[in-house]
């Protein structure tokens, strides 16, 4: 049990610890101001690793292909800017939905398998992606990428600098607004049936549940941000290559939501700050140094806390304060009766 | 008539075992129908075929007088057909309360809807607790479902079977792992099921079967020895050789 006394039916409370990450973020941008395309580039990793974290670690759909919609975002952003659509927001926007309309095609496909023939069939895809990107050279640049992108200032009013501020706190703004909506989305009815789904999937067919549709809407979802963390790379580097499409990009995800705690939201932020600022700081040591630095750090997290670096922090506070129960009779005598 | 329930002729093979052999089964509207048979007759594997989880090898599954022998399990249970497991199967990460709001929320459709808080569902939260209630398990609500006694996850089955608004209903020796005390419990939540549900009950207690039921099949190596009114199968001298020489019932039944 890596979470004592979790309480699903409470999901939707909103704690004020939630802001903490945030005045983090902000904290940083003063704090480290030479520091904030660094920091942009963990932001779109952030929103990468929750959309990842929202299959693995919610719906349990273990998935390695996740690069494809990260990569499909980022082409997508691109060839709108090259096209003439350059309003950062709402290239985003499409370039997300990009990535969901792919989704929701292959999704009722590849869904259906489980475990390891599901891993093996989506690195494939992945791979094939990448690789097929590389020989489509006409349409992705090959190689070379799609170098000297460009897109209007945000919202027409704030230009892109230099020095990675606008990109910080557009792609902050991104972040927040996708964890409030993906917040939304695993603390309902429909979250909890995902955690069920991942928990005791023929439990959840015998209860009646449209597992494979429930499956493929958070597929979706999920790649909808995938492909919006993409776009937002593509916005925030002026240039997209093959390195958006790289499988690697679906197993580090991985890691940082193992990281941070499967299963969190937060966990998936934490994690991939961690990560980013370790690699960052480890490659600055020695070039060939960080994949170890990452290595012995994940063992330790995964050794000595079943739920990530968050979850070892949830299980020290709920030492402190144990947690209030979801159905307190008291308070339900208040409302409306039931239907 | 049309039945809730039939089996036409069901066979099932695992390898080389024929776990059931030739079964068929009618569940009339009301029906109170006990299946009892020694261990490995093949009681759960019948279960499994009419509830979809077991695919038989050939026969057909009627629901309504419709065919459903290629149906999903999930789609039968939307058509009403709900089933307990025999070893408890529920999840054990979540709290009781939310394994059986789990149910509630899927048999309301609610299972899809990614933007109402499950916590704020009051309605499917005080309905999920009222069947808590009903098998008495309200104080353990807030527990994980892994800290209860296994006899107390055994009722939460019962529970989620119930939130999901069964017409025929399949009860996998609900009484196995139930403390004596609690029986009544059980037999009360049996008494008060809605008199039009159809009831098939596996069960090695004779003493609920005798209480329950008012049909009997009796299956012994995946056959339908005998089955008919309690009253003429009990009575039967080939049931009492069975049990006699398996020991099982008469030694429960002591
Ligand atoms: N998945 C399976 N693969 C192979 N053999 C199986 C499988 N499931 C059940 N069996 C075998 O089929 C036979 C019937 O099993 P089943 O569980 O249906 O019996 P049962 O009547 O429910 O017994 P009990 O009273 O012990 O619950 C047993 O011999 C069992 O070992
Ligand atoms: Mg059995």
């Amino acid at each position: 049990m890596d979470m004592p006394n979790a309480r699903f039916l409470n999901r939707h409370r909103f704690s004020l610890w939630e802001l903490v990450p945030l005045i983090v973020a902000i904290g940083c941008f003063y704090l480290f101001p030479g520091y904030l395309t660094l920091g942009a580039a963990v932001l779109v990793m952030a929103i990468f690793a929750v959309s990842l974290d929202l299959v693995i670690g919610y719906a349990g759909i273990v998935t390695l292909g996740h690069s494809v919609f990260f990569g499909v975002g980022a082409y997508g952003a691109a060839k709108l800017s090259m096209a003439g659509i350059d309003a950062p927001i709402a290239a985003a926007l499409i370039a997300g939905a990009m990535a969901a309309v792919l989704a929701v095609l292959t999704g009722p496909f590849v869904l259906r398998l489980k475990h390891l023939p599901l891993i093996m069939v989506t690195v494939a895809i992945a791979a094939i992606a990448h690789e097929a990107a590389n020989k489509m050279s006409w349409l992705t640049g090959g190689h070379d990428g799609l170098p000297n992108l460009t897109f209007e200032p945000v919202l027409g009013l704030f230009k892109w600098s230099i020095w990675g501020t606008t990109s910080y706190l557009y792609v902050l703004a991104w972040l927040v607004l996708l964890v409030i909506v993906s917040r939304i989305v695993v603390s309902s009815s429909f979250g909890m049936a995902l955690q069920g789904i991942r928990q005791n999937e023929l439990r959840m067919r015998v209860m009646g549940a449209p597992v494979l549709k429930q499956q493929v809407i958070i597929y979706t979802y999920s790649a909808f941000l995938a492909g919006i963390a993409g776009a937002l790379y593509a916005q925030t580097n002026n240039f997209v290559s093959l390195e958006t499409l790289t499988v690697d990009l679906g197993v580090f995800a991985l890691a940082m939501i193992v990281l941070g705690g499967l299963g969190r939201i937060y966990g998936a932020i934490i994690g991939a700050a961690v990560y980013m600022i370790v690699q960052y700081l480890a490659q600055q040591w020695d070039p060939y140094f960080w994949m170890l630095a990452i290595g012995v750090l994940l063992v330790l997290v995964v050794r000595f806390g079943k739920g990530g670096l968050l979850g070892i922090a949830e299980k020290a506070w709920l030492r402190v304060r144990p947690a209030r129960p979801a159905y307190d009779p008291a308070t339900s005598e208040k409302l409306e009766p039931g239907e | 008539m049309t039945y809730m329930l039939e089996a036409r002729d069901l066979h099932k093979y695992f390898g080389a075992l024929h776990v059931t052999n030739g079964v068929n089964l009618k569940l009339a509207p009301g029906a109170r129908h006990a299946l009892i048979g020694p261990n490995g007759a093949g009681k759960t594997t019948l279960v499994g075929q009419l509830s979809g989880v077991i695919a038989p090898t050939s026969g057909q599954v009627f629901i309504g007088g419709e065919d459903v022998t290629r149906l999903a399990p999930a789609k039968r249970t939307r058509t009403g057909l709900v089933r307990t497991f025999q070893i408890s199967n529920l999840f054990t990460d979540m709290t009781v309360l939310e394994n059986v709001y789990l149910a509630v929320s899927q048999n309301r459709r609610m299972g899809v809807n990614p933007f109402r808080a499950a916590g704020r569902d009051k309605g499917s939260i005080d309905r999920a607790m009222d069947l808590i209630r009903k098998v008495r398990l309200e104080p353990h609500a807030d527990r994980l479902v892994s800290e209860l006694a296994y006899g107390q996850q055994r009722l939460i089955e019962i529970a989620i079977a119930l939130a999901l608004d069964p017409k025929i209903l399949l009860l996998d020796e609900p009484a196995a792992g139930i403390p004596t005390g609690e029986l009544d419990l059980l037999l009360r939540v049996i008494e008060e099921l809605d008199p039009s549900l159809a009831l098939l009950i596996i069960e090695h207690d004779m003493e609920l079967v005798r209480r329950v039921a008012t049909d009997v099949t009796v299956l012994v190596h995946g056959t339908v020895l005998i089955d008919g009114p309690l009253r003429d199968v009990m009575s039967s001298d080939e049931v009492k050789r069975v049990y006699l020489g398996g020991g099982e019932v008469e030694a429960q039944n002591a």
